[in-house]
């Protein structure tokens, strides 16, 4: 037995004197527009009280949660406490989070005619949000962080690295998509007919949204679980 | 003398207090005279005639007597008597004719001591039948003719004669049929002349489109009578109940309904799930529901012809026990039930994070006895060599105190941290175990 760090003794810690809490899966929005944390693991998840409301879009990770209402940008972490809120700029929100389960990027994209599509996007340094600017062609179904400070960006027809200004075409598509979701590695989820929105679920895991509800892609085994409706 | 007078001069106005009218269909009063002539109806029929009294005076006024005399006639809707009027105030009651046979029919209706006469006359009219419980019956405007029930999307025709009983011809103008749901079969050629005893026919065809109670009419001439079937759905073919999968904790699993044939019409089933714990001290599990609505109780949709089993998806939760699950769908109640084991923990994911001399090491999983105790961590190098001997952290404590006040049942996250020293980032990698009453289980090596 080789030790090349010298290991101590295990505390249990950060939930409290127990060390133990409940975990958490993720977050969802419900059709009254509140988002609610989920808890759970896969294929077992209980929908938690509403955390926001008149939310638009959310999406998380294990440790933060973004999502945007009518007028704010909100940033949640996993206590769920609010540690950002600024007004939203105009547009739909898609999200991007660092490998890490920080978040990383916010585009907020405007409904717009032609191959033109006018956006703003966020990056998130230092515990705040701040304006960078890259240009594209073509609306953006989905962002991701690259990890090595470049953005991935998936339209409808092609996969686009952004890396200080500079856009490179990853991949062609030869058929087009109407939704899907870019991880940071540049794998492509395409979604099936009659999906409405894919986000980011916890570490794991892929919300998607469609007209019969929503279910959750394990992005591990690529098992797919029902998200549960909210009782009422 | 004075005394006479008087008591004249006071009765004279309380015989006129009460006035007497009738109303036509709209309610419009009219005064009855010493004779009111109700009109026709055939013999079998009804004829209704709406009698209004006021107490026009100014003092109060009591109706000792109403009542209606001589065959044929009836009063329908009067009040007890006596019957205080306060002035300016009215009764209405109806005065019914139903002759059963024809010709001319009098009464008398009095009023306290006023006397109305009061006339109809029953012409010379087809009997009319209908075919009512696959047999012919005479049948009147006096009450609804009810034929029947079909299924919807089904049809049955309902047979009606006119016959003549009398000594003489009867002429029939016209039959006319109303009302959705009822068709006319083969109609009748209009007008005809009925001989003594001869008899002429024509079919209502009854085909509902729904579950509903249908109402119509058939007139005969100026005879209406009130026609009544019921449409209804179909039963529910037999059905079986069954769990799909799922015997184990943290999973979702199928209740499958599956029909003996295919529904002919659409309907729902009511399902409802009721978890029964094993585990000491536990009573419930908060995550066992059905996904549709986070619920132990919907309505699921039956499509008509559905062929496809009806899966409802439910979460087993994370505590041992039994889940009945009964459905009621039509007529029947079916029960299926699902066994959960007790079981050794399940290590859902372990992370780890990198702190200044520090590991922290996230474990969720659940634990359906409640009973976890130890973990063991083992750390390995980047050559995938054990760098320590296991770490045994005995967690019973801590779990005990969590799941005393767990809401989320025997699901948990386990955040371990761990002081390092020297070159911590040569450790690369981590298995944990966890054990419980059941047993024990190994994470699978999980890199960082």
């Amino acid at each position: 037995m080789r030790v090349v760090g010298v290991l101590l003794v295990c505390s249990l810690g950060a939930f409290g004197q127990s060390g133990i809490g409940a975990p958490r899966a993720g977050c969802t929005v419900d059709g009254d527009h509140n988002l609610r944390m989920v808890w759970g693991l896969r294929g077992n998840y209980i929908i938690g009280e509403a955390l926001l409301g008149f939310v638009e879009t959310a999406a998380c990770s294990a440790r933060f949660t973004i999502a945007t209402t009518v007028d704010a940008l909100v940033v949640i972490d996993e206590g769920g406490r609010e540690v950002s809120r600024i007004d939203a700029p105009r547009g739909v929100a898609t999200y991007a989070f660092t490998a890490e389960g920080a978040p990383a990027y916010a585009l907020f994209q405007t409904r717009s005619r032609g191959a033109t599509q006018a956006h703003t996007l966020l990056k998130w340094a230092a515990g705040e949000w701040r304006v960078v600017k890259a240009e594209w062609v073509g609306r953006a179904l989905s962002i991701a962080d690259d990890g090595r400070g470049g953005l991935l960006v998936l339209t409808g027809s092609q996969l686009l690295r952004v890396r200080e200004g500079v856009v490179a075409v990853v991949h062609d598509f030869d058929v087009p998509l109407t939704s899907g979701f870019v991880l940071s590695d540049g794998s492509v989820i395409r979604g099936e007919a009659g999906v409405s929105g894919m986000n980011r679920f916890g570490d794991d895991g892929l919300r998607v949204s469609t007209g019969d509800g929503e279910y959750v892609v394990d992005l591990q085994t690529a098992a797919r679980r029902l998200l549960p409706g909210v009782a009422r | 003398m004075k005394l006479w007078l008087l008591l004249l001069l006071t009765m004279v106005p309380l015989r006129a207090q009460i006035s007497i009218y009738t109303l036509d269909a709209a309610g419009v009063e009219k005064v009855a005279g010493s004779l009111v002539n109700v009109g026709q109806a055939a013999a079998g029929d009804v004829l209704d005639t709406r009698f209004r009294l006021r107490n026009s005076g100014v003092t109060a006024v009591t109706v000792q007597v109403l009542r209606v005399s001589g065959a044929a006639y009836s009063l329908v809707g009067y009040p007890p008597l006596p019957h205080l009027m306060a002035p300016g105030t009215n009764v209405d009651f109806r005065v019914r004719f139903q002759p059963a046979g024809s010709g001319s029919f009098s009464a008398s209706l009095q009023v306290n001591d006023v006397a109305v006469l009061i006339l109809g006359t029953a012409p010379q009219a087809a009997t009319v039948l209908a075919e009512i419980d696959g047999q012919m019956q005479v049948v009147s405007t006096a009450s609804n003719v009810v034929l029947g029930r079909v299924e919807r999307g089904k049809f049955q025709d309902y047979r009606f004669l006119m016959r003549n009983d009398g000594g003489g011809s009867v002429t029939v103008g016209g039959v006319v049929l109303s009302g959705g749901g009822f068709t006319m079969i083969v109609p009748p050629v209009m007008p005809v002349s009925l001989a003594s005893g001869q008899v002429m026919g024509f079919t209502v065809r009854f085909s509902p489109d729904r579950a509903a109670i249908f109402q119509g009419t058939v007139t005969i001439d100026a005879r209406v009578f009130r026609i009544e079937a019921v449409g209804f759905d179909p039963p529910l073919p037999l059905a079986t109940v069954s769990v799909n999968s799922s015997s184990q904790s943290a999973t979702q699993g199928k209740l499958s309904i599956q029909f003996l044939a295919p529904p002919p019409t659409a309907s729902s089933a009511a399902v409802s799930m009721e978890f029964r714990p094993t585990v000491s001290g536990v009573a419930d599990d908060p995550a066992a529901f059905f996904v549709g609505n986070s619920s132990r109780s919907m309505s699921v949709p039956v499509n008509a012809g559905l062929v496809a089993p009806l899966d409802v998806v439910f979460q087993t939760g994370t505590t041992a026990g039994s889940i009945v699950f009964t459905v009621l769908v039509g007529t029947q109640t079916l029960q299926a039930t699902t066994t959960i084991s007790g079981a050794q923990p399940g290590i859902e994911k372990v992370s780890v994070v990198r702190g200044a001399n520090t590991l922290q090491v996230d474990v969720s999983g659940f634990d359906n006895t409640r009973t976890a105790s130890t973990l063991d961590f083992v750390f390995y190098d980047r050559a995938g060599v054990a760098v320590t001997a296991p770490i045994r952290a005995d967690a019973s404590n801590a779990f005990r105190q969590y799941f005393q006040q767990s809401t989320v049942g025997g699901m948990f996250l386990l955040r371990a941290v761990f002081p390092t020293t020297g070159d911590a980032s040569q450790i690369a990698a981590v298995e944990v175990s966890a054990s419980n009453s059941s047993g024990m289980v190994k994470s699978p090596r999980t890199s960082f």
